[in-house]
């Protein structure tokens, strides 16, 4: 029997019940994508949708479009987020199970008074749990960003920034991230339900600030599109769109509140043509800052190695307080 | 060969001093009685040896090698059987084998697996199906299948009943016996280890107040009659307390009506002086702890 065998049957409590987790949400999620697919809506329907035209006449007639929608919608935003928070709660019990639970019961000192190296015991259980806890976050990476495509067959999921970080990499590095932060919370506390709870909310803190800083990284390289052009760039559909402005006659981009201050009610009148008073010279126009969705995988592997490196980093502090701290 | 070696060794948690200044030798082969109350420090000593301590200061050697520099191979050098047996509820003992084996590589799975199957204790039970007494013997087969040369035991003892106690003793005499290796048996009943071992290391408060081997410490002790020393003049001329009370054993030695002590009369004497200040008062003490049972 190999070591991670063995390693397998020490945590079987925890691989059973995260086992049946990881099924049913896999189960839920695969489920539904597979019943969005028997729906074989026609790509048009989708393309229509975001014309701004309005839905073509043989999509609005077809009766179960709107079950469709209704369950891509409702129904796939739970499956998103069960997906999204797979990975990490996988990362958060296993990692504290690790170490933190075999130091609350004492078996490590059976371990380290056998084994020379403490290392090698660590990197026995570590090596199983980091396969575990990767390879699941990749299958509900895949199969998020797969249903991301089938809640919207015209999107490439690839160039849209819509749900970035509730599907693709970005999953297994919050499985990386949480493990990572419970091994060294669990080994620096040595007690299973302190550390799970340190760790829960160190984890989400670096998700939250994480995400914080890639949308501000976003929000920096967003640029200004003219309304007018924001259904041709499928940027509301696509991209992130982080404010509105407004384009005054010389070309300027103004924020409201300083084009409101600056031109009061002339504002008005020169964007509403149904306003008495409407110039359509006047050259005031509607703007967005908007991120393209072609930066999506950069914004994506951004989150994932920072969250990765948060894991890894974990993982090594671990080691380093394994290799000092005592058993009890 | 000096199996373990400590010079000045200390070990204080927070405000507590575990160990103090702790020169101590002992010497390869046999079975060397580790004995004081709770808190003397016995299982800090056998924690630094196997490395899940550091010393706050002074040094310490386990077949020659140093835990705090050198710990892999201070833990190859070492068995180590802990008061509870720590094993895991959920694998079976021949796994607890190959869980060994998979740590150490040079373990010795047919030599632990072959003890196991003398004492009847089935290999393929669940940890947890075993009495206290079998998981105390796994924990000890496992501590012999590393083939160490030098095997530590803290408090093995405490959460036995009497017949797992004298079995796991006569396995441990045995095993001393046959493999050679040098064990260290800690122990706060001194009448249960005396059977099997042939040296006495008396700690308390941190301190080492008695370090002989058996037959030294029987041979240079005796209880003398309460009244029959001249106490306050012994204090006079020995103020270390260990030294003062082995002399005055000795000296009790002259005096006709003594008799000889028992180990753990020896040890309670010792234990009475070292719990007390070096003052004229406590020594009197020592003097009545000894002389109790005449």
């Amino acid at each position: 029997m190999t070591r991670a065998a063995l390693a397998l049957r020490i945590h079987r409590f925890e691989a059973v019940a995260l086992g049946l987790l990881a099924a049913a949400v896999l189960g839920f999620a695969g489920g539904l994508l597979l019943r969005l697919l028997a729906f074989n809506v026609p790509l048009s329907c989708f393309r229509s949708s975001h014309s701004g035209d309005g839905l073509d006449s043989g999509c609005a007639g077809r009766s179960d479009y709107n079950d469709y929608l209704n369950l891509a919608a409702d129904v796939g935003m739970y499956a998103v987020l069960a997906l999204a928070l797979l990975p990490f709660v996988l990362g958060l019990i296993l990692g504290v199970a690790v170490i933190a639970k075999e130091l609350e019961r004492g078996t490590v000192a059976l371990a380290w008074s056998v084994g020379p190296s403490r290392r090698r015991w660590l990197l026995g259980v570590v090596a199983p749990g980091l396969v575990a806890v990767l390879g699941l976050g990749l299958i509900a990476g895949l199969v998020a960003d797969r249903l991301e495509l089938a809640r919207d067959p015209s999107i490439d999921p690839s160039a849209s920034l819509h749900h970035l970080g509730l599907r693709g990499v970005v999953l297994p590095a919050y499985a990386l991230a949480s493990f990572g932060i419970a091994l060294a919370v669990g080994a620096r506390l040595g007690r299973v339900l302190p550390a799970l709870l340190l760790a829960g909310a160190l984890s989400l803190g670096s998700v939250l600030g994480t995400t914080a800083i890639v949308d501000a990284m976003l929000r920096s390289e967003a640029i200004p599109i003219a309304e007018s052009s924001m259904i041709e760039v499928r940027a509301f559909a696509a991209g992130r769109v982080f404010d509105s402005l407004i384009r005054t006659p010389d070309g300027e981009l103004i924020s409201w509140f300083e084009a409101e201050a600056r031109y009061g009610t002339t504002l008005s009148e020169g964007l509403d043509p149904d306003r008495p008073g409407y110039d359509p010279t006047a050259g005031f126009g509607t703007a967005y800052l908007v991120t393209p969705g072609q930066l999506y995988p950069i914004a994506e592997w951004r989150l994932a190695v920072i969250l990765g490196a948060i894991g890894l980093g974990g993982i090594v502090l671990a080691f380093a307080i394994v290799d000092r701290r005592r058993p009890g | 060969m000096a199996a373990i070696e400590t010079s000045g060794l200390s070990k204080r948690y927070r405000r507590t001093w575990a160990l103090s200044e702790v020169d101590l030798t002992v010497h390869a082969g046999g079975v060397t009685a580790l004995v004081g109350p709770n808190g003397a420090g016995k299982s800090t000593l056998l924690k630094l040896c196997v490395g899940f301590e550091r010393p706050t200061a002074g040094g310490l050697r386990v077949w020659g090698l140093d835990p705090t520099r050198d710990r892999a191979g201070a833990v190859a050098s070492v068995g180590y059987v802990p008061q509870d047996p720590s094993l895991y509820r959920e694998l079976t003992v021949e796994e607890h084998l190959r869980f060994a084996t998979s740590l150490r590589p040079r373990f010795d799975a047919e030599h632990a697996r072959s003890r196991l199957r003398r004492l009847q204790i089935p290999l393929s039970a669940p940890a947890t199906d075993l009495s206290g007494g079998q998981q105390a013997q796994v924990s000890l087969a496992i501590a012999l299948g590393t083939r160490a040369p030098v095997l530590l035991l803290d408090e093995p003892l405490a959460n036995l009943d009497p017949l797992a106690r004298r079995e796991f003793l006569t396995v441990l005499g045995e095993a001393v016996r046959t493999d050679g290796v040098t064990a260290v048996l800690a122990s706060h009943v001194v009448a249960e280890v005396e059977p099997v071992c042939d040296r006495l290391l008396v700690l308390g408060q941190g301190r080492v107040l008695l370090h002989e081997t058996v037959v030294e410490a029987l041979g240079a002790h005796r209880v003398a009659p309460e009244g029959a020393l001249d106490t306050p003049g012994l204090v006079a001329l020995f103020p270390d307390r260990a030294g003062t009370l082995h002399a005055l054993v000795q000296a009790a030695s002259d005096t006709p009506s003594t008799r000889p002590a028992t180990m753990e009369e020896i040890v309670m004497g010792y234990l009475s002086a070292g719990r007390a200040a070096p003052t004229a008062g406590p020594l009197t003490e020592a003097a009545t702890a000894l002389a109790v049972a005449s």
